[in-house]
């Protein structure tokens, strides 16, 4: 299984030209992945029109255009698809005692042979209340404590990244307790 | 005696006349009454000329220094008797507009103010502007010189642009111009995830904003006019342009390099970045106060979010809210301070977030809201207005707060919510 995922790493970074693989590309001073393209319009502020640059997503990084890429799409969505979410108590950004567990379950999983050459993105996630500025503070602080409970439970520090999304990535888009209480959460992405 | 106490008197509320967070209700013995006419020809769209119309009633309305007649009146531009003095109202003025379309799509508004006491024509005046869909700026235009005419404090704030994100779906968000009441609307940014749009500088002619469509945020900033951006950071985590000094050299953010979220000062020319905050929880949402020399922001050191302040370069935190459980945004304009606060239950209703006006002179406190989700204030550039985002029933709003007069109206926003704004 470890000589296949190999196999196929090699292979859809050969077809991909290693895009998705340095996560400092942002910090060469390039868009990298960015998937965002400019439309310019001219523009005046008194009499024309504004303008501004329209990002659409609408670059595929060659994922699903081949075969090898797609065998490792399957192997990461099945594996994301075991991962458990976290979820967290109102305005706090502390790892609940019952949800110990499932981080342990999940730093078990995410270090069996079938998923521990992947990349970790912990994504923290807020409910609707308050400003949405702190809320990306406070979904980055619950990535970040997910991320210091894997390290613990021996995930290795340098196969995690971390994300907030603020309110921006409801669960569920309910207005009640319930609703709230599932997007207060921190969710797993996988990345090859 | 008289003397001495006359002294304490003047002294006294010369004191209070410098902070701005006493309550000061206008003292206009009574607001000039005035009625807004349409003496457009008949053959011009007659749906626009009442949208020109609302827009000028709103914007009367909201400057707080007039008395406005509602109703929709149509006149000759040229004026008859009845029209120029229409006695049965009572009025102080008349405002006359006749609107013209010309074929390369300019749209001329000739304005007249007459005397409805004298029945006189005080002053006419051509204003034009090259966009049909920019319609709004134009009432806002002769609102605003109107309002100098009378020598009533200027409401120039309504001729700025706002810049506001909108989520529309999960991950997924909008950036767009508009004016104050959303009349006017230009989406500069879409597709993918990005938000905090800040103006880059007074002039309005560049914004920053995060992109969280590559691997990191990314901080970019755009010319309006030509629709070029220009990359300026990246940051793990989390990445927000909270605010940019008055010369626009300076900007400060928050990010988080190294998984925690912390305030930076971010110097536009020499691209260095300075390190405000350190602390291992939450600090977030930084304002420049006192001549940029220190920096308000958002915490949760005390183990609840609260407004504190720091001057740049040194270690020392001061806290600026002794109200409050729950207080996690705030802005600030040169000493004022302004914050939003979660509240328990009152008769208001459940759990509401409010708006509080602060001195960073004094220990005066003034609440702004009572209802609803108050959220995310923003002064405008004469410190007596704020912007604010406000939630109710689903639906999110752009709030406006004249505090002289203690009014605030709301424009909701149709589609998608309103995830921050500037202006």
């Amino acid at each position: 299984m470890k000589l296949l995922l190999a196999s196929l790493t090699l292979a859809m970074l050969i077809f991909t030209g290693c895009s998705q693989k340095n996560p400092d590309v942002d910090m060469t001073g390039k868009d990298g992945t960015s998937m965002e393209k400019k439309k310019e319009v001219n523009a005046d502020k008194k009499a024309d029109d504004l303008s501004g640059m329209d990002a659409n997503n609408g670059t595929s990084t060659g994922m699903d255009k081949n075969a090898a890429a797609s065998a490792i799409a399957e192997a990461i969505a099945a594996l994301e698809k075991d991962v458990n979410k976290i979820y967290f108590d109102f305005d706090k950004y502390d790892i609940r005692p019952d949800m110990e567990i499932e981080i342990r379950s999940n730093a078990r999983l995410l270090n069996a042979t079938n998923a521990r050459d992947f990349s970790i993105k912990v994504e923290g996630n807020c409910d609707e209340w308050g400003t949405d500025e702190y809320n990306y503070a406070l979904g980055l602080k619950r990535a970040k404590s997910v991320k210091e409970a894997l390290v613990s439970f021996g995930v290795s520090p340098e196969r995690i990244m971390i994300v907030s999304f603020g309110e921006s990535n409801p669960e569920c888009t309910d207005s009640n307790k319930a609703c709230w209480d599932k997007n207060r959460r921190a969710e797993f992405k996988l990345l090859p | 005696m008289i003397k001495k106490l006359l002294v304490i008197v003047v002294l006294v509320s010369s004191i209070f006349a410098y902070d701005a967070t006493v309550e000061i209700v206008k003292k206009m013995d009574k607001l000039p009454k005035i009625a807004i006419q349409d003496g457009s020809l008949t053959t011009v769209d007659s749906i626009f000329r009442k949208k020109f119309f609302k827009i000028l009633v709103g914007d009367l309305r909201v400057s707080s220094h007039f008395d406005v007649v509602d109703e929709y009146l149509i006149s000759t531009y040229d004026g008859t008797i009845e029209e120029n003095f229409m006695s049965d109202k009572n009025l102080d003025l008349i405002l006359r507009y006749n609107i013209i379309f010309e074929y390369d799509g300019t749209i001329i508004a000739k304005i007249k103010l007459l005397n409805a006491k004298n029945g006189q024509v005080d002053s006419e005046k051509i204003y034009k502007i090259s966009k049909e869909n920019r319609y709004p700026f134009l009432a806002h235009k002769i609102v605003v010189e109107l309002n100098d005419k009378i020598g009533a404090p200027s409401v120039k704030w309504m001729e700025q642009f706002v810049i506001f994100a909108k989520y529309t779906d999960k991950k997924k968000s909008e950036i767009v111009i508009s004016d104050y009441t959303l009349s006017f609307q230009k989406t500069v940014v879409k597709g993918g995830l990005n938000i905090f749009p800040k103006w880059a500088n007074k002039q309005q002619n560049s914004f920053y904003y995060t992109s969280y469509n590559g691997i990191k945020p990314t901080l970019y900033r755009v010319d309006v006019r030509t629709g070029k951006r220009k990359r300026i950071i990246s940051s793990e985590g989390m990445l927000v342009c909270s605010d940019v000094s008055k010369d626009g050299t300076k900007l400060l953010l928050t990010m988080a390099p190294n998984d925690q979220a912390d305030i930076y000062v971010y110097d536009v020319k020499t691209e260095q970045l300075e390190k405000v905050t350190s602390y291992s929880g939450i600090d977030v949402n930084g304002a420049f106060i006192d001549k940029d020399e220190r920096v308000v922001f958002v915490s949760d050191r005390l183990g609840y979010p609260n407004i504190f302040a720091q001057k740049i370069g040194s270690r020392s935190v001061e806290q600026m809210v002794y109200h409050g459980r729950n207080n996690n945004s705030v802005s600030a304009l040169d000493n004022y301070i302004v914050y939003s606060s979660r509240e328990k239950k009152s008769e208001f209703g459940a759990k509401t977030f409010n708006l509080y006006l602060i001195s960073t002179k004094t220990d005066y406190i003034r609440q702004l809201t009572a209802t609803g989700k108050n959220l995310y204030p923003r002064f405008a550039d004469d410190s007596e207005t704020i912007m604010f985002i406000k939630y109710y029933n689903n639906q999110s709003a752009l709030g406006i707060i004249r505090l002289n007069t203690n009014k605030s109206y709301h424009f909701p926003l149709k589609v998608g919510k309103i995830q921050s704004i500037d202006w």
